[in-house]
């Protein structure tokens, strides 16, 4: 008996299948184009190649911004709902969550029952999310690991002050016609300290209580983690797959849901 | 340029006086003989009750830089004004502490909420919010007369003193006294190369809101006696005037002064709005107070508009203006409603206007230089000395 | 950017546009109906254009006002009022100009800081597409924004403008009498700029149904603490405007009869308004958008999740004594108890934050959801002090949803019905504590 769990982005679909209470397979797709079909596809792939009889499949639970785009699913519940279940199955001592995705920055709350009590998220900038970090390494010319690799080697000589991506890129930009010398790493612990500010401004705005964990894309970043837990501090946790958690959340859903029946 | 000048020995305490702020050494001194201190929050909040009743009052701003503003920013809102979650970012931060009382006048929406929140938040011991009106007619007058009286009642009440109508009049001349000697000082910035920057001025105003006045008067004469007889070159030749709300960040007029000008006199409420009209020492002193402290050169808030317009225009004119630089705290909404109408006000003189947004307690940036400069440099060709 | 007013004729083009949309809203909501009162609104709604319109035509002057200025005083002068951001932010909205009118205001030299909701008035005038009034009063209500709008369009038609002020502090006597004062002021002036005589009768008159009115209100303010909440969120801000802008007239006393009748036919029902059952019931704070109203009807369709209180909007406190034989003092009361002027005037520890603790005992709210609109300065500045003080006396969390007024795309539909959905799980959260707990 196996259970799915579907986590749909903008930007990529996450999907964790359950067997037996543990991880079956997992696995990330990046997506360009129509998301109920590229969701359906994943779902095949996934279960043909944890070589799984699909009628095995008893529950699908999605999630994600696009997640009630999907058709074939049996139930949709909220991201941050799925990333408290998740986190606290791996982390069970976890009070707040950073959840640094594709295009949003969200901070959940959790009491000690592990429920949501506040969330508080950045609607509107980009400073923290997935997408200004591409648009950061594309301006330094770098991978996105190298970019966090390299920001822990540089030392602070600047910080960016604004909020959103377009600006900051021209900061960024006239940092070096200014200092032509700015070595690449302190470039990046300049761009990394300023959007661990503002992640870290967002969380004080809920109040931090420990234990912290950071999901998402972004938290595959250790630069950023580093800066991030100085700013706060506090150490924040990241598990081993910080991006499928939400996915795994809503597969444990799966699995109570079925468990009640 | 202000770097390149003879330092005036007078200002060593101004200067490190603004180092220190908002904890300056005289503030713990003053403390440490048993006084108390009561911070007030817009030029509306009348000192010299507040002096009257034996107390210190210390206007609470910033602090000469742009600080980090998390903690204003989860209490208060992220489009709040930025000096009002600057004072209250610093307040949460534990600098205010020394404070024993907090007043604050019904200035604009961000005062009134600031001090909500602050009520909330900030332990201070006496926390009181003035209730001032926005015109200056006889009722408006009255209303805000009452108003005193219910002020200096809870200041008695709180403080456990009396305020008799004797000693308010006593404050009443040492305040007009600092009043004169600012004016003083700024009758020297009309002349052709002024002896002092606009930076300085911004300096001694800063010591001027933190200092007991008993303190702060001699000083101010000791620096007018030393500009009688110093000997300081000023080849700038561009005069300019600064226009805003509150702007007391020196290293900010400072930093537009290095660019190659004057900024030889202001329309702020930290500077010539503080100090500009005196209060009659011949009517009754409450009364004396509420007219001087409603009717003064007024501010962004006050209706009709139009009486401020052609003030500020007038002040430009009567300091040979060159161009003014009309400059907004984000996100003054005051200051917002009035900055197409005031510059037309302005303009209409014949006189330019390089308009500049600043987050409070900003120093100068990149973009601020190329603005600046451009702005300067067309003055400069506007000029006589160009055509001669 | 130099401010510079062009010399144009006035076009009356987009008013008069919107005037025919509203007929045709109209018509179409009576040919499939909702209910009668929402019919009564638009009626009331062109009504009011209308007489706009016909002022000039009708021999009366045409008074545009800034918010919460006393239209009783009006109305006994014989004068056609209108609202100054409501009518150009009307106007604005339903032809689908507003991006002209804010780029007018912001060419103009209007920075950001101007409040998205008050933007459109100034950029009404300089295009000349704002009806043009014969006068403009602005009343200083505790909201620079609301004000200083009229300010702005007095100035750019070159109209006298007559200032009134009121105090900020909302529930002492001085207040009071320091705003009869400014009535008299007002009186004056008015019957300087009209050449009549104020007529009294009318005024009494005007506060005797605004007496009834209360009344009426406060039948329904009663009658809305029934479980399942008998009225739909569209009501509240049809309520509020309707005795915003025509306070005292029996048009008015008919739509708040009207409401009250329908509510009583739900709560005799013991019946919600729509089909779906009641799972939350939430305080509304501040006012959701206009944009934002497809928002809360998925809420109430989707998930059962119905407002039982605004404080801000539809908020009538028990305290209000309307005494027709003592009307400047009636309309002191009134001007300084409703909302949302109250929670502008008041500070908040003696206004709103009493005042929605007290609607969520009252009403039995599981939760809070407060409409930030981000260029107002006034209300969101409260939002941490209100949740904190929410949580602490009355056990209920609050949930911020972050908007513009003038920008429905400032946070896309999606991420709110997401933050949405998580708050109902976060309101069970606070159920199941409150019940272990014994809060409310």
């Amino acid at each position: 008996m196996a259970v799915v769990g579907i986590d749909v982005g903008h930007r990529s679909i996450k999907m964790v299948i359950l067997e037996d209470g543990k991880i079956l397979s997992q696995k990330i797709l990046n997506t360009a184009g129509e998301t109920n079909v590229l969701a359906k596809q994943l779902f095949d792939e996934t279960v043909a190649e944890a070589e799984l009889e699909p009628s095995r499949v008893r529950f699908i639970t999605t999630t994600g911004g696009m997640g009630k785009s999907v058709a074939f699913t049996n139930l949709y519940r909220t991201v941050p709902y799925c990333l408290a279940k998740g986190v606290r199955a791996l982390f069970p001592q976890a009070r707040t969550i950073i959840d640094m995705g594709g295009e949003t920055c969200n901070v959940i709350k959790l009491n000690k029952l592990g429920e949501i009590e506040d969330t508080q998220s950045n609607d509107k900038c980009a400073a923290g999310t997935g997408i200004f970090f591409e648009a950061m390494a594309k301006l330094l010319g770098t991978s996105l690991d190298h970019m966090g690799k390299l920001a822990t080697q540089g030392d602070i000589q600047f910080e960016i002050s604004s909020m959103c991506v377009v600006f900051a890129e021209q900061e960024v930009i006239s940092h070096c016609h200014e200092n032509p010398d700015i070595s690449a790493e302190a470039l990046a612990a300049g761009i990394h300290l300023s959007i661990a500010e503002r992640v870290a401004g967002l969380a004080k705005r809920l109040g931090i209580t420990e234990e912290i964990v950071l999901t998402g894309g972004v938290a595959k970043n250790m630069g950023f983690v580093k800066f991030l837990s100085q700013r706060i501090h506090a150490l924040a946790r990241v598990p081993a797959d910080p991006q499928i958690i939400a996915a795994y959340g809503a597969a444990l859903i799966s699995q109570e849901r079925i468990d009640t029946l | 340029m202000v770097s390149e000048k003879k330092s005036l020995e007078t200002l060593t305490t101004i200067e490190r006086i603004n180092q220190q702020l908002p904890g300056i050494d005289e503030i713990r001194e003053w403390k440490a003989r048993g006084g108390k201190v009561v911070g007030w929050l817009c030029d509306y909040v009348p000192e010299e009750l507040i002096h009257a009743a034996g107390l210190l009052p210390v206007r609470v701003t910033g602090v000469p830089k742009e600080i980090s503003l998390d903690d204003a920013n989860a209490y208060l809102y992220t489009t709040t004004c930025s000096f009002v979650r600057t004072v209250f970012q610093l307040a949460f931060e534990k600098k205010y502490d020394f404070l024993d009382g907090f007043v604050v006048a019904s200035n604009c929406d961000h005062a009134r909420r600031l001090f909500d929140v602050w009520d909330r938040y900030i332990p201070t011991p006496y926390r009181y919010i003035l209730s001032v009106p926005h015109t200056k007619l006889p009722q408006a007058q009255k209303f805000y007369e009452r108003e005193l009286v219910d002020f200096k009642k809870s200041l008695e009440d709180h403080f456990q003193v009396s305020i008799p109508e004797a000693k308010i009049a006593e404050s009443i001349k040492l305040f007009n006294q600092a009043r004169r000697g600012l004016r003083t000082l700024n009758e020297l910035r009309k002349q052709d190369a002024p002896k002092i920057m606009g930076a300085e001025i911004a300096k001694i105003m800063n010591a001027c809101e933190k200092l007991p006045k008993e303190q702060f008067n001699p000083l101010l004469e000791s620096i007018l006696q030393e500009l009688k007889t110093i000997d300081r070159e000023n080849k700038t030749k561009i005069r300019i005037m600064v226009s805003g709300s509150v702007l007391n960040n020196p290293n900010y007029i400072e930093f537009i002064e290095d660019q190659g000008c004057t900024v030889v006199i202001d329309d702020l409420c930290t500077g010539v709005r503080y100090w500009w009209d005196e209060v009659s020492e011949e009517k009754p002193p409450l009364e004396a107070l509420s007219y001087r402290y409603l009717t003064r050169f007024p501010c962004a808030r006050m209706t009709p508009g139009e009486d401020r317009f052609k003030q500020v225009a007038a002040l430009a004119k009567e300091y040979r203006v060159d161009g003014v630089i009309q400059e907004m705290v984000r996100y003054c909404t005051p200051t917002a409603w009035e900055r197409p109408w005031l510059r037309k006000g302005i303009e209409d003189e014949e006189i330019p206007v390089l308009q500049l947004e600043i987050i409070y307690g900003a120093a100068g940036t990149g973009q601020l230089k190329i603005r600046v400069q451009a702005f300067i440099e067309m003055l400069g060709m506007q000029s006589e000395e160009f055509f001669s | 950017m130099k401010p510079k007013i062009k010399d144009i004729e006035i076009n009356l083009e987009d008013f008069n546009s919107m005037i025919a949309l509203l007929e045709s809203i109209l018509a179409h909501r009576r040919k499939k109906p909702t209910t009668k009162s929402a019919e009564l609104f638009y009626a009331h709604q062109i009504n009011y254009y209308k007489a706009i319109r016909d002022a000039k035509k009708n021999g009366k002057l045409f008074v545009l006002h800034s918010a919460f200025t006393p239209v009783e005083i009006l109305y006994a002068f014989d004068v056609v009022p209108a609202h100054a951001s409501f009518l150009v932010g009307a106007i604005a909205q339903l032809t689908k100009k507003q991006g002209e009118y804010m780029d007018a205001s912001s060419r103009f030299g209007y920075p950001w800081e101007v409040c998205q909701g008050h933007r459109p008035v100034v950029g009404g005038a300089l295009l000349k597409k704002a009806p043009k009034p014969d006068l403009c009063i602005s009343t200083q209500i505790g909201c620079t924004n609301a004000a200083s709008s009229t300010m702005g369009l007095a100035r750019a038609y070159d109209v006298p403008i007559h200032y009134m002020d009121m105090s900020y502090g909302g529930k002492r006597a001085v207040d009071f009498s320091y705003y009869i004062e400014n009535l008299r002021e007002l009186i004056k002036f008015l019957e300087e700029f009209t050449g009549k005589k104020f007529d009294w009768d009318k005024l009494c008159e005007v506060v005797e149904i605004e007496r009834q009115i209360a009344e009426v209100n406060l039948e329904i303010m009663e009658m809305r603490k029934a479980v399942p909440s008998p009225v739909r969120h569209r009501g509240f801000t049809q309520q509020y405007s309707v005795d915003m802008f025509t306070p005292g007239i029996p048009e008015a006393l008919d739509f708040f009869k009207c409401v009250r009748d329908e509510i009583k036919e739900n709560v005799d029902a013991r019946r919600g308004p729509i089909a779906t059952p009641e799972r939350y019931r939430v305080l509304s704070i501040l006012m959701p958008p206009n944009f934002a109203h497809k928002l809360l009807d998925w809420m109430e369709e989707e998930h059962g999740v119905f407002s039982v209180g605004e404080p801000h909007m539809a908020y009538w406190p028990p305290n209000l004594k309307l005494d027709p034989n003592h009307p400047l003092e009636s309309l002191a009361n009134k001007y300084y108890n409703r909302p949302m002027l109250a929670q502008l005037i008041c500070p908040a520890i003696d206004c709103l934050i009493p005042d929605t603790i007290a609607l969520a005992k009252d009403y039995k709210a599981d939760g809070a959801i407060f409409y930030a609109n981000v260029t107002c300065h006034t209300s969101p500045v409260l939002i941490r002090s209100l949740k904190d003080s929410l949580l602490e006396t009355a056990g209920i969390p609050t949930l911020v949803l972050d908007m513009d007024v003038a920008d429905p795309n400032y946070t896309s539909q999606e991420e709110m019905q997401e933050r949405i959905e998580t708050f109902l799980d976060i309101m069970d959260t606070y159920k199941d504590k409150r019940n272990i707990e014994g809060r409310i």
